[in-house]
């Protein structure tokens, strides 16, 4: 197998070839690191490589092999975190130049059930500064979409997107809030999910909403991610609210088919002018395919679902401007320019506005639960259109209408958050200029295991997911 | 919410009673923002909230599927 071909092996391949000392992980976690070395210049997918760690943990799994011991079901594989994950030992920065230094003391507990399962970490990933949409100058290096590195990769699990993308590692731990996971593996083509907000512990995720925010995997296949969802999901003593619920195998069940399902596909989005023309030809499609499949493909009316990114951005900028008003007060310096005029603004807003906000979240959870009781899942764009060009994300100079219209892209991953439920988004296509476009399969709470089995089905019945980037 | 946008001076003023330091850089786009807000969130008046509760949405395990 040459090289660029190991690096794109699923993890579940990986870590059978591992378990048939057919590969090593030594040598994985070195050829991830040349990969690195070679493309991560330009890309600035990582904030810290944790080279000398990754090849001793390497040498160590390689022993376990050689002894014939009991291995994980993620033994050896490389794994890269973005850096909102408390990681022991390892600088934690969170995007910003205030972290630049800290080293937590343990793990947050995802990742600490990626290494239980035999996971290596290979280092953390880029992120725009605290999880917060708008960072002008970005502390360790501005991300590059590996399709076209004139074009952002999505935010903010940023870096995630990108080393899943350019396979700069086997697979990627993400955090989603509003669309964090599910945006950048929309823009770089990749596999990217939201878990059930309860689902997965957030234990050790430094915060930005409280009641939003996930853990989930960011991977080359739907089978990975079903394999990395599976080890950190379920109850953790740490986080009061992760449910006590039996964590299903996910993997077993991904060949269920969908014959039957019922699919309905939020006809808002295609009405509101906002959508490309490529991104809903190809969405479009993809449902069709379910339908060959044997689903029963309807569309569906969620009326509010255009005002998502606005209450999300209310709820998400005031969250943050409360987790970090000690730098807004006394260090307003030290935060970029773009978040901390986010964090001003949120702080501005009357009291009274905000209770109207929380109440319109609760009025749109409602009309997406009802929509997912008449469907077993929901599709939609998972973003109007592929990743802009990078120059074009820059917002300083947008007027009021500019900022409303960008909310309103951003209704297409935060309804989803704020309803709480699952949300995967995968690789459905490509814009004539070779972009990625990301289709977005919603579940009902807990039904993790039905999002990825139709996701499952879409693409062992499609190709997109067997491209890869120029820059690989 | 509100039909006439506030004006920099405005936002500083309410910046200052709310011990905000928002610095003469930053204000215009910080108007922009709070203009957004204020504006983009007006349909919610339009919206029956009367009986809904400003609770998280969080989903409870036996909404499990």
């Amino acid at each position: 197998m040459i090289e660029t071909d190991l690096a794109f092996t699923p993890v579940t391949e990986l870590v059978q070839l591992i378990r048939d000392r057919k590969v090593s992980p030594v040598e994985l976690v070195r050829m991830y690191l040349e990969r690195i070395d070679r493309w991560d210049d330009q890309l600035h997918a990582y904030v810290t490589v944790t080279r000398d760690t990754a090849l001793q943990q390497a040498k160590e799994a390689e022993a376990a092999v050689t002894r014939g011991d009991r291995l994980g079901p993620l033994h050896g594989i490389p794994i890269a975190v973005k850096d909102q994950f408390l990681t022991k030992g390892v600088r934690t920065t969170n995007g910003t130049r205030m972290l630049a230094e800290f080293v937590p003391d343990e793990d947050a507990t995802a990742v600490t059930r990626l290494r239980e399962a035999g996971a290596i970490l290979l280092g953390k990933l880029n992120m725009p500064e605290g999880g917060l949409l708008g960072t002008r100058d970005w502390p360790y290096g501005q991300p590059r979409n590996p399709w076209n590195t004139e074009h952002e990769a999505g935010a903010s699990s940023t870096g995630g997107g990108i080393a899943a993308a350019a396979a700069l590692c086997a697979a990627a731990l993400g955090e989603d809030t509003g669309g964090s996971i599910r945006n950048p593996a929309s823009y770089c083509g990749v596999v990217g999910m939201r878990p059930t907000w309860g689902r997965a512990s957030r234990y050790g995720l430094l915060p930005i909403v409280w009641s939003m925010d996930t853990a989930g995997p960011m991977t080359r296949t739907v089978a990975d991610a079903a394999l990395i969802m599976r080890t950190i999901a379920g109850h953790d003593p740490k986080d009061v609210f992760t449910a006590r619920l039996p964590v299903p195998d996910y993997v077993a069940g991904l060949d269920g088919g969908v014959r039957g399902l019922r699919v309905g596909i939020i006809r808002e989005y295609f009405e509101s002018g906002l959508l490309d023309r490529e991104t809903g030809d190809a969405v479009r499609a993809a449902t069709a395919v379910l339908g060959r499949l044997g689903a029963r493909v309807e569309e569906v009316s969620v009326p509010m679902i255009l005002l998502a990114g606005v209450i999300f951005c209310a709820i998400a900028d005031s969250g943050s401007a409360v987790q970090h008003r000690r730098e807004l007060l006394e260090e307003p310096d030290l935060l970029d320019a773009g978040p901390r005029r986010r964090m001003l603004a949120a702080s501005l807003l009357p009291v009274a506005l905000y209770y109207k906000v929380e109440q319109a979240r609760n009025l749109m959870r409602d009309q997406i639960r009802a929509a997912l009781e008449r469907y077993d899942v929901l599709i939609s764009p998972s973003a109007p259109g592929p990743a802009g060009r990078i120059d074009r994300a820059q917002v300083a100079t947008w007027t009021t209408e500019d900022l409303i219209k960008f909310w309103q892209r951003g209704s297409h991953t935060s309804p989803f958050s704020l309803a709480a439920v699952p949300a995967l988004s995968m690789p459905c296509g490509y814009t004539a200029a070779g972009l990625p476009i990301g289709m977005q399969i919603v579940g009902r709470p807990f039904g993790e295991g039905t999002v990825l089995r139709a996701a499952h089905a879409y693409e062992t019945n499609s190709d997109a997911h067997t491209k890869r980037p120029p820059l690989s | 919410m509100t039909t006439k946008p506030l004006t920099p001076e405005q936002v500083a003023t309410l910046a200052q009673a709310g011990g905000l330091p928002v610095s003469a850089e930053d204000l215009p786009e910080v108007t922009v923002r709070v203009n957004a807000f204020l504006h983009g969130l007006a349909p919610l008046d339009e919206l029956p909230l009367d009986s809904v509760q400003p609770i998280p949405a969080l989903p409870h395990p036996e909404q499990a599927e």
